[in-house]
This record gives structure tokens, C-alpha cells and sequence, in this order.
């Protein structure tokens, strides 16, 4: 049975498009079937990673929403294209779907203008999942609390909530955590990104699973590596033996092993 | 004329937006109607005996009894969070979940966006 992964962050700027990326190859690499998707429809940004351009994204998620297409036509494989990067490369034969939001900005504009139906965003994900027979659907949601992001978290199986060691993050972070629970989220992680080298790792994700009351899957090191990169390519492919890379596959594997 | 239009086809956009749920109001249910909303949703519609099926094969904390279900059932359509197509065993559920209202700016902000954004288009196929 596939299971729906929300990906989310009370702010924005955690890393949350980049750690959703990651983590949907770590798991088509591990040989698995799946969809990511991005639901930020008002700052989309996913599709970079995965190295879509507006002329290669003909119909996006915005067009399905509009009634203009099927969700299966805005699933975009990689293809022989991906093989120009050292990291997307290995994605190229993998079953991996990604399905991106437009950076049109009359296509942005007009969903912000006339709003859209979200039965149909429900009907196109559950969709998606399953024609494809996806064993993972990965959402990277809009960061702070909105409706879409509220549904996809209410039909998730997994929630991961991204945050930072910033007393703002803190804040929100409680509000994302409370919300989950309300909604009775089966599975709630917290994922710590962007934490200095010089912080004891252990100690912060002890200190985060107490603050919260959940479990911290990762503690992610802040890495110039992963910055100068500048989401040109799959950061956990390219680099697999960097410490970020080895503690986003933890998750990958706690992913799996719960499955 | 038109500004009088977008203003009447919010406001009626709006009105019938009330109608469905929101993921906010799905956190305020009480459990048993949020359990069976969720189940639904991941399966976009669910004939009963289906329901019926999925709701006892919970876990024992969270399972509902054939009338419990029913109950939940007339609650969520009572408030017409809760579609129901069809008769007897072809009966089927499907959640509404309510529209996402479009923005409340004035129209003439958006109007002069997007003629901004329309002039813009000839200059970026001549730099392509």
C-alpha cells in the first residue's frame, strides 16, 4: 500500500523543497516507485532540483487545477536529460515522477486570483498514486498553515515538520506539531536542518524531542557544500558520503523500515 | 460592468464555499467523523459496505460499530460535508471539501497585473 509523505515547515526558507527532493531519490534509489509533488503553488520551487524548465513544463500542476488536463500529464520523468548532472543522473532509469507547479506568473496570479477547487487537487493526488502504483507520494506543502496544506497533511500517513534553531521556528514549529495531532497524522517527525557543526547533535535532538514531544528523524549539518550547489542537482546522490547526505538517508531508511 | 460581475461571482463563490469542509473545521470534528472523512479522502469516494469494512478493520481503540458509522454518516451529511450518490448497496460517499476563495483584492489590481504581466511576454521570446 503507498504511503502519502507531507513535508512541511511553519516558515519558510528550512530547506523544505531540498530535504522533499532528497528524499524522494534516496527512495526511488532504493528501488522504490515514487511521486513527488509540489503543492507551493504560490512559490514553487521543487521542479529545479530535478532540473524542469518552463519549456519542458508544459502542463503543470495549475493546469490540472484549472481543468485543462489530467494529473497524469503534468507527471514528468526525468529522462535522458537528468544524465547531465552527476547526482539527477542516477535518477534516470529510476521510477520516479515529479510533478511540478507552474513559474508562470499569469499561471501563479490567476490561482491566486479565482482560487481553485480543492476536490479536485484530493482527486488528482490520490490519482496520481495510484495509476502509478506509487509506494511513496511525497508533498512538499507551502510552508505556514493554509487549507491545501491542512488537507494534505489531514490524509498523510507520514508527517515530517523541517525547522531550524531559530526561536521563530521554535514558535511555529509548536503550532505545526498541534496541528498534526489534531488531525490525527499516524506518523510525526521533526527533521532539524541548518544546525551549526558546532552544536552537539545529540544534545539538540534530545532537546528537540523533549521541547515537542516527537520524535527528531535527523539532525542536519549546515553545509556550504549543499549551498553552493545552489539546487542544481539531487545534493544526496551527488554527494552520498557527506554528512548530510548520510543523516537524510537515515531518514529514508526509518521511511522504509516502517513501511 | 465587469468589476460589478467579479464582485457578485465572489460573493456568490464565497457563499457557496460555505458548503464544504475545510482541513479546519475537519480538526475540530470529533474523532469519529474526522476518522471517517480521512478514510474517504484517500479513496476520493467509498461505497458503504466499503466503509463498513475499513472502519472495522481498525484498531480496536478507533473502530466503529455499524451504527456508530451510520450516525457519523448522517452528522457529516447533515452539514454537507459528506456527498452521498446513489441508493441502497450502490450508495457512495464522497467528501466536499470547500473551494479555495480566490483573492480579495480589487479587481482592478489584478486586471493591471496581468496586462503588466501580458506586455512582458513578447520581450522574453525575443530574449529566448
Amino acid at each position: 500500500m503507498s504511503r502519502i509523505i507531507s513535508i512541511h515547515s511553519f516558515r519558510g526558507g528550512t530547506g523544505k523543497s531540498n530535504i522533499s527532493a532528497n528524499l524522494a531519490a534516496l527512495l526511488a534509489i532504493e528501488g522504490r516507485r515514487v511521486g513527488v509533488v509540489d503543492t507551493d503553488i504560490q512559490s514553487p520551487g521543487l521542479h529545479v532540483l530535478f532540473g524542469l524548465d518552463e519549456k519542458q513544463m508544459k502542463l503543470t500542476l495549475n493546469e490540472y487545477l484549472r481543468g485543462e488536463c489530467a494529473i497524469e500529464e503534468v507527471a514528468y520523468t526525468l529522462g535522458n536529460g537528468a544524465k547531465h548532472a552527476p547526482g539527477r543522473g542516477k535518477l534516470f532509469d529510476r521510477d520516479i515522477w515529479v510533478i511540478p507547479s507552474s513559474i508562470n506568473a499569469g499561471e501563479i496570479s490567476a490561482i491566486l486570483r479565482h482560487g481553485y477547487d480543492v476536490n479536485r487537487l484530493n482527486e488528482g493526488l490520490q490519482r496520481v498514486r495510484k495509476q502509478l502504483a506509487l509506494d511513496y507520494l511525497i508533498i512538499d506543502t507551502h510552508p505556514g498553515l493554509n487549507d491545501e496544506t491542512l488537507l494534505s497533511i489531514a490524509f498523510s500517513d507520514v508527517l515530517i515538520v523541517v525547522l531550524r534553531l531559530d526561536q521563530q521556528d521554535f514558535q511555529g514549529t509548536a503550532v505545526a506539531v498541534d496541528i498534526a495531532r489534531s488531525l490525527d497524522v499516524p506518523e510525526l517527525m521533526l527533521v532539524v536542518n541548518q544546525a551549526l557543526s558546532r552544536y552537539d547533535f545529540q544534545q539538540v535532538q534530545q532537546q528537540v524531542t523533549e521541547t515537542y514531544n516527537a520524535p527528531v528523524a535527523a539532525v542536519l549539518p549546515l553545509t556550504e557544500d549543499l549551498v553552493e550547489l545552489q539546487s542544481s542537482d539531487i545534493f544526496a546522490l551527488r554527494s552520498p558520503e557527506h554528512p548530510w547526505s548520510i543523516a537524510l538517508r537515515h531518514i529514508a531508511t526509518r521511511l522504509l523500515e516502517s513501511a | 460592468m465587469s468589476g460589478l460581475f467579479e464582485e457578485l461571482h465572489r460573493k456568490l463563490e464565497s457563499d457557496t464555499g460555505k458548503r464544504g469542509i475545510s482541513a479546519w473545521d475537519l480538526a475540530q470534528l470529533p474523532a469519529g467523523q474526522r476518522r471517517v472523512i480521512r478514510l474517504i479522502l484517500r479513496e476520493v469516494q467509498m461505497a458503504y459496505p466499503e466503509l463498513c469494512r475499513a472502519t472495522a478493520a481498525l484498531p480496536a481503540e478507533q473502530r466503529l460499530e455499524q451504527g456508530e458509522l451510520d450516525e457519523v454518516l448522517t452528522r457529516l451529511q447533515e452539514k454537507a460535508w459528506l456527498i452521498r450518490l446513489g441508493q441502497e448497496e450502490l450508495t457512495t460517499y464522497r467528501v466536499n471539501l470547500r473551494r479555495k476563495s480566490g483573492s480579495r483584492l480589487a479587481s482592478s489590481i489584478w486586471e493591471r497585473l496581468g496586462r503588466q504581466i501580458d506586455a512582458r511576454k513578447p520581450a522574453t521570446r525575443q530574449q529566448e
